[in-house]
């Protein structure tokens, strides 16, 4: 055998030493959020943009060509993307990233979840999701938390950049706890205590910095709002003295603008939910940097 | 020595692969558990649990394994000039146009399982008077690969990969009915057969795929198979890509063909394609232009060619509102070999639909149409659906 023969073949063997780990996160805050930990060992690949409303993404066949050679599929869970991430792990034909496979991380199990629906469930209450509310990426503590977790399966995946990844990790989750302390005092001088919001997706956020969300736009999650409701928004605004009305990205703020100009006292902050949801928004800590921001009235 | 077809082959080589794969997946899952800490923990436990144990721990469960459960009903008010005879399945008035009943499962880490079931009225014109009956039929019973690689393999009822528009139920129809070339040279319920199938990715970076499938051509309305011979299968093939143009928009080609021995052990042939394009800027605003057109040449006492298509355009100008267009072509000639002329018959259709969808899970669509068939008259008619689906309800193809 020649001496380039050898060379390739323990080129070709060696190749799988220098591939990085292909991972597809299924939201903008799921990437930012391994990106975070991974950084560049990982080919990172994203379907539902921080543009998109990450309930209603659909199934796109492309989706399947990205997921199919992934090693770690990273999702939200909580049934977040219940309408089409199944279609896709199936359509992928990727056995390595089918639920309860190593490379099937869902994040939402590995938090404790608020909102759980209570009572009789039933579509006639709107867009539920059962297990409890799935936008817990607007906490910037869960986050930190989390970014353990995506290190602990990262290392699994990839032993060679265990020690990469668990410091990147702990490091993340320790400026995540600083920032926190500092949006909390901000949040306390601005003196803002109750907000509307459209749809329960800052309700993390809300808990986190003990902000009370006095009324949603929708009187249901995914529903979109009566006349009869947005009646009585405007009456809980003009009583508890409300001046911000937050809406998410991907809304309309048709009625917001509506509700704001029958309550002159009271404004409209179109907020970004996500990251990539708009200019400036490149991570997490940049998306509650901004709702801080919208709360001070910057 | 026994002619063996080539879809035998293929499924014996699908068996012994799937169960080399299976065994596989079965060692490195059991390696993979053993090195984590959660299997190191769980098995300095086992020596103290009985082997019962794990039953009684399942039993106690109680739903928790039960399948996905989903029933849609499509009800239908139709009003047409031509609609004012006896019962049939185009008479006029309020009508259970369907109601589907789906369960759905993973099987194990290896197989999905999946029924669908449909309950619809069956009408007999030769009684006097007319009559009709309700009739509970299986419309897809199949099973389904989850572990080989970059294939899947069903086995089972399902709807064939011709085209798009075949591979829809009632209740995800574009518009209120099936086209007219679909129905006519596929059938009422479609080209849906007991068959195995194999689908796979070509690799390419867009999504290209290849689907084989091998049919009995024995099903219900396939009266242009239902060879002679048991060992004649009906083939079928698609290919289809899908290309996203932009983030918004995607174009989507496909092609399909399927041929089978008929009753006078002569080959019927059909041959299909498709297009699409699909823009969607936000859940407030899409736009989807399709087509599908397809022929069917079917040679026996006399030699049958059809084709036709349809061309179609849906707007979505707000959360709730659709409105639609459609626009179709249908020609069977017959020519006997005793005649010097082919008899020919034309069908044209127009329809226009609007849809008000309050939720994912109803709608209400009123579609008008103008058909064309020869006779006299044109037919008018109004057509009035309600959609309704409880329980779990999987996501429609895209």
């Amino acid at each position: 055998m020649s001496q380039l023969t050898c060379f390739m073949t323990v080129l070709f063997l060696a190749l799988p030493l220098f591939a990085k780990l292909n991972v597809v996160a299924t939201t903008s805050d799921i990437q930012a959020l391994v990106r975070a930990v991974g950084a560049e060992q990982l080919n990172l690949t994203v379907i539902a943009k921080g543009s998109q409303d990450p309930h209603y993404i659909e199934a796109k066949p492309s989706y399947m060509v990205k997921m199919r050679d992934a090693d770690l599929l990273v999702s939200n869970g909580l049934s977040l993307e219940v309408g089409w991430l199944p279609s896709l792990i199936r359509g992928a034909r990727n056995s390595k990233i089918n639920p309860g496979a190593r490379g099937f991380l869902e994040l939402g199990s590995l938090i404790e979840p608020i909102d759980k629906a209570a009572g009789s469930l039933t579509r006639a209450r709107g867009d539920v999701h059962p297990e409890g509310n799935p936008h817990f990426t607007l906490d910037p503590m869960r986050v930190g938390d989390l970014a353990v977790k995506v290190a602990e399966r990262l290392a699994e995946l990839d032993p060679k950049n265990r020690a990469l990844y668990e410091s990147r990790a702990r490091t993340y989750r320790d400026q995540l706890v600083t920032k926190t302390q500092e949006w909390q005092a901000r949040i306390q001088a601005s003196g803002v205590i109750k907000v509307i919001t459209y749809h329960p997706s800052l309700n993390y956020f809300l808990q986190r910095f003990e902000l009370i969300a006095a009324s949603h736009l929708e009187e249901k999650p995914g529903i979109p709002p009566t006349a009869q409701h947005i009646l009585k928004v405007i009456d809980t605004i003009k009583r508890e003295k409300i001046k911000w009305i937050l809406v998410d990205n991907f809304f309309d703020t048709k009625i917001a603008d509506r509700v704001a100009k029958d309550v002159p006292t009271s404004k409209v902050r179109t907020v970004g939910v996500a990251v990539d949801s708009g200019p400036g928004l490149a991570t997490i800590d940049d998306v509650i940097e901004k709702l801080v921001q919208a709360v001070e009235g910057k | 020595m026994t002619r063996i077809s080539w879809a035998t082959s293929l499924l014996v080589v699908l068996f012994l692969s799937f169960v080399c794969f299976s065994v596989e997946v079965v060692s490195a899952d059991v390696g993979a558990a053993q090195s984590s800490p959660l299997f190191a923990q769980a098995s300095s436990q086992s020596t103290q649990i009985p082997a019962q144990v794990p039953q009684v721990a399942m039993a106690s469960r109680g739903n928790t394994f039960n399948p996905d459960i989903g029933v849609n009903g499509l009800i239908l008010f139709r009003n047409s000039n031509k609609g004012h005879q006896a019962a049939n399945e185009n008479a006029n008035g309020l009508a259970l146009q369907e109601a589907e009943i789906q369960f759905s499962s993973d099987v194990d880490p290896y197989w999905r399982f999946v029924s669908a079931f449909a309950l619809h009225q069956e009408f007999d014109a030769t009684t006097a008077p007319p009559s009709s009956e309700y009739v509970f039929e299986p419309e897809e019973v199949f099973a389904e690969s989850l572990a080989l690689p970059l294939m899947t393999l069903r086995v089972g009822k399902f709807k064939a990969a011709f085209g798009r528009h075949n591979l829809l139920h009632a209740h995800a129809f574009p518009f209120v009915d099936a086209p007219l070339a679909h129905v006519t040279l596929l059938g009422e319920e479609g080209l849906n057969d007991v068959g195995f199938s194999l689908a796979a990715f070509f690799p390419l970076p867009w999504f290209s795929e290849v689907t084989l499938q091998s049919l009995s051509g024995r099903g219900e309305g396939l009266e242009y198979f239902q060879s002679p011979s048991a060992n004649n299968r009906v083939s079928v093939i698609h290919l289809k890509n899908l290309w996203d143009l932009s983030d918004d928009m995607t174009l989507e080609w496909g092609v399909s063909s399927a041929n089978g021995q008929n009753s006078y052990s002569k080959t019927t042939e059909f041959l299909g394609s498709d297009l699409t394009v699909k823009w969607r800027a936000s859940p407030e605003r899409a736009l989807i232009a399709s087509m599908e057109w397809l022929e069917r040449t079917r040679p026996e006492a006399t030699n049958e060619k059809g084709m036709g298509g349809a061309a179609w355009v849906q707007y979505q100008f707000s959360r709730r509102w659709w409105v639609e267009a459609r626009g179709e072509y249908l020609e069977v000639k017959d020519q006997d070999p005793a005649a010097l002329e082919p008899h020919s018959e034309f069908q044209r259709k127009q329809s226009l639909l609007v849809g008000f969808i309050p939720s994912e899970f109803s709608g209400l669509r009123l579609q008008y149409d103008h058909h064309t068939d020869g006779s006299v008259k044109a037919e008018q008619r109004i057509l009035l659906q309600m959609n309704y689906s409880i329980g779990a309800h999987a996501a429609h193809a895209y």
